[in-house]
C-alpha cells in the first residue's frame, strides 16, 4: 500500500472526526467500526478489504452503552487503524494482525480518555469561576483532545502499515491462511448475534420469539432470491 | 443574551465535549444557556445528551431554581427513556441493518447504519429542544409511559425482525454456497452464546477475547477438516 500526501491527510482528519464523533461532538455515528473502516478503504480506494475488519470489530462490540459516564475504548480509532494494517498486509494474516493492532490501538484510548476527561475537568472548573470567561475557547479544546487522539492512531496505524507491513508482505504464504479470516469472522459473528439475541430477548419481552422467527422466515427468503437472480 | 432555538440546537450538540468526572455535563450546558443557568456552576449535570433538550428547555421556561429543585427526578426520567430508546433500540437496530447491508456492497453496510440512526436521531433532539420550550406539561407529557416510551415496543419488535432476517440471510447465505459446515457451526455457537450470554453480559474486554479464540478455535477444526477431507483423496 503505498499512501499519497491527500489520502494521508484524508485518513487523519477522518481519523480525528471519527474519534471526536464518539464523544465529543454530535455523535453521529460514523465512529462505529464499520463505517469508519469503509471510509478508511474508500480513500485508498479499496473498501472491500477494509469491511472485515470493520465488521469483526463491529461484531464483537455490536452496542456498547455509554451511560454514567462509562470509559469506552475509542472504536472508531481502533477500526481506523486495523484498517491501514489489513489494507497494507492482505490475506489471513493481514486481518489477524489487524484486529490485534486494532484491539491494541483501542485499550491505549481508555487511559487517554481518562486523561482527556481529567484536562476537561480541570478547564471546565477555571472557567466557571471566571464566570463562564473562556468557556467556549475550553470547549474548542474538549473538542479538540479527541481529534488529536484519532490522529495519532490514524498515525499510530499508518506508520505499522509502512514500516511492519512491508517487511510481512513478502514473507513466503501459506493456502491454509486464507482460511483464518473466514473462521475469524465465523467467530465473530456467531458471538454478535448471539449477544443480539440477548438484547433483543430483554427488550421485546414474552413476544420476542415470534418476532424473531417472522424474520428468520423474511430473511431466509430474501437471501435465497437473492442467491437464486445470481 | 438569550439563544434562539437553531442556536440551543446547535451548542447542544457539544454538550459532552468538557465530559468529566465530577461535573458530567456541566459545563456544557452552562455554555449552551450562558448567563440563564449560571445557578448550575455549583453541581453536577448528567442526562442523555440526545433528550437534554428538555432539560435546557425546562430552564429556559421554569427557571433555574425550579430546575435546581426537580433536577435529580428529570435527569433520571431523561436517563431512563433516552438509554433505553437511543443506546439500548434505535442503535442496536441501526448496527443490525448494517450488519444486513453488507450482503449488498461495504458502502450500502455504512450507509444503512448512518441513514437508520442520524434521522431518527436528528428528530428526537428537535423534539426535546421543542417540547422542552413548550414548557412543563408537555415535557412531562413527553417522558410520561405515553410518550416518548409508547415507541419502545414497536421498535423493539422491529429490532427483533431484523436480528431474525439476519440471521436468516446469514444461514441461508452459506448453505446456499455450499458451505454447510459453517452454516451448522454458526448456528450451534450462536445459540450455546445466546444460552450463555441471556444469563450474564460478558464485559468490553471479554467479547473480543472470546470471539478471538472462537474464531482460532474454528480455524483449528477448518483445517482437521482440510486435512481430512485431502487425505480422503
Amino acid at each position: 500500500m503505498s499512501t499519497g500526501l491527500l489520502q494521508a491527510i484524508g485518513i487523519l482528519v477522518w481519523a480525528g472526526l471519527c474519534s471526536a464523533d464518539q464523544r465529543a461532538v454530535a455523535s453521529r455515528q460514523i465512529h462505529q467500526p464499520i463505517v469508519a473502516a469503509v471510509v478508511t478503504g474508500l480513500i485508498f480506494g479499496a473498501p472491500e478489504r477494509a469491511l472485515p475488519v470493520g465488521l469483526w470489530l463491529q461484531l464483537v462490540w455490536p452496542t456498547p452503552m455509554p451511560i454514567g459516564g462509562a470509559l469506552l475504548p475509542d472504536t472508531g480509532s481502533a477500526a481506523i487503524a486495523a484498517s491501514l494494517v489489513a489494507l497494507a498486509v492482505p490475506g489471513g494474516e493481514g486481518f489477524l494482525i489487524a484486529i490485534l493492532f486494532g484491539l491494541l490501538v483501542a485499550w491505549f484510548t481508555i487511559p487517554w480518555e481518562r486523561r482527556l476527561r481529567r484536562a476537561n475537568g480541570a478547564r471546565e472548573e477555571r472557567a466557571l469561576a471566571a464566570r463562564g470567561k473562556g468557556l467556549t475557547g475550553a470547549i474548542a479544546l474538549g473538542v479538540g483532545g479527541p481529534f488529536l487522539r484519532g490522529m495519532v492512531a490514524a498515525g499510530a496505524g499508518l506508520m505499522f502499515a509502512r514500516y511492519v507491513g512491508g517487511w510481512i508482505e513478502p514473507l513466503p504464504r501459506t493456502p491454509v491462511l486464507g482460511l483464518l479470516t473466514k473462521s475469524l469472522i465465523g467467530g465473530a459473528g456467531a458471538l454478535g448475534l448471539a449477544g443480539l439475541l440477548a438484547r433483543v430477548q430483554r427488550e421485546t419481552g414474552r413476544t420476542w420469539f415470534s418476532w424473531v422467527s417472522a424474520g428468520l422466515l423474511i430473511g431466509a427468503a430474501g437471501r435465497f432470491l437473492i442467491e437464486v437472480s445470481r | 443574551m438569550r439563544r434562539g432555538f437553531a442556536g440551543l440546537f446547535g451548542r447542544g450538540l457539544f454538550l459532552e465535549a468538557l465530559f468529566n468526572p465530577r461535573g458530567k455535563q456541566r459545563g456544557g450546558i452552562v455554555w449552551i444557556l450562558d448567563e440563564e443557568s449560571r445557578g448550575l456552576s455549583e453541581e453536577p449535570f448528567n442526562a442523555n445528551p440526545v433528550l437534554a433538550g428538555y432539560a435546557v428547555g425546562w430552564i429556559r421556561t421554569e427557571g433555574i431554581e425550579d430546575f435546581r429543585r426537580n433536577r435529580s427526578s428529570l435527569t433520571s426520567a431523561l436517563g431512563g427513556v433516552g438509554d433505553r430508546l437511543i443506546w439500548g433500540l434505535l442503535r442496536p437496530l441501526a448496527v443490525v441493518a448494517s450488519l444486513i447491508a453488507t450482503v449488498v456492497s461495504p458502502i450500502a453496510a455504512a450507509a444503512a447504519l448512518l441513514l437508520v440512526y442520524n434521522p431518527a436521531e436528528i428528530y428526537l433532539r428537535w423534539r426535546s429542544l421543542r417540547q422542552g420550550l413548550e414548557g412543563r406539561a408537555a415535557i412531562l407529557r413527553d417522558l410520561s409511559r405515553d410518550g416518548l416510551l409508547a415507541h419502545a415496543p414497536r421498535m423493539a419488535r422491529l429490532f427483533a425482525l431484523l436480528i431474525g432476517a439476519l440471521a436468516g440471510s446469514w444461514f441461508v447465505g452459506h448453505i446456499a454456497s455450499g458451505r454447510y459446515f459453517e452454516g451448522a457451526a454458526g448456528a450451534v455457537v450462536s445459540t450455546c452464546g445466546w444460552l450463555f450470554l441471556r444469563r450474564r453480559a460478558l464485559g468490553f474486554w471479554r467479547l473480543p477475547l472470546v470471539a478471538f479464540v472462537l474464531g482460532l478455535a474454528w480455524f483449528a477444526v477448518e483445517i482437521v477438516r482440510a486435512m481430512t477431507i485431502a487425505s480422503g483423496r
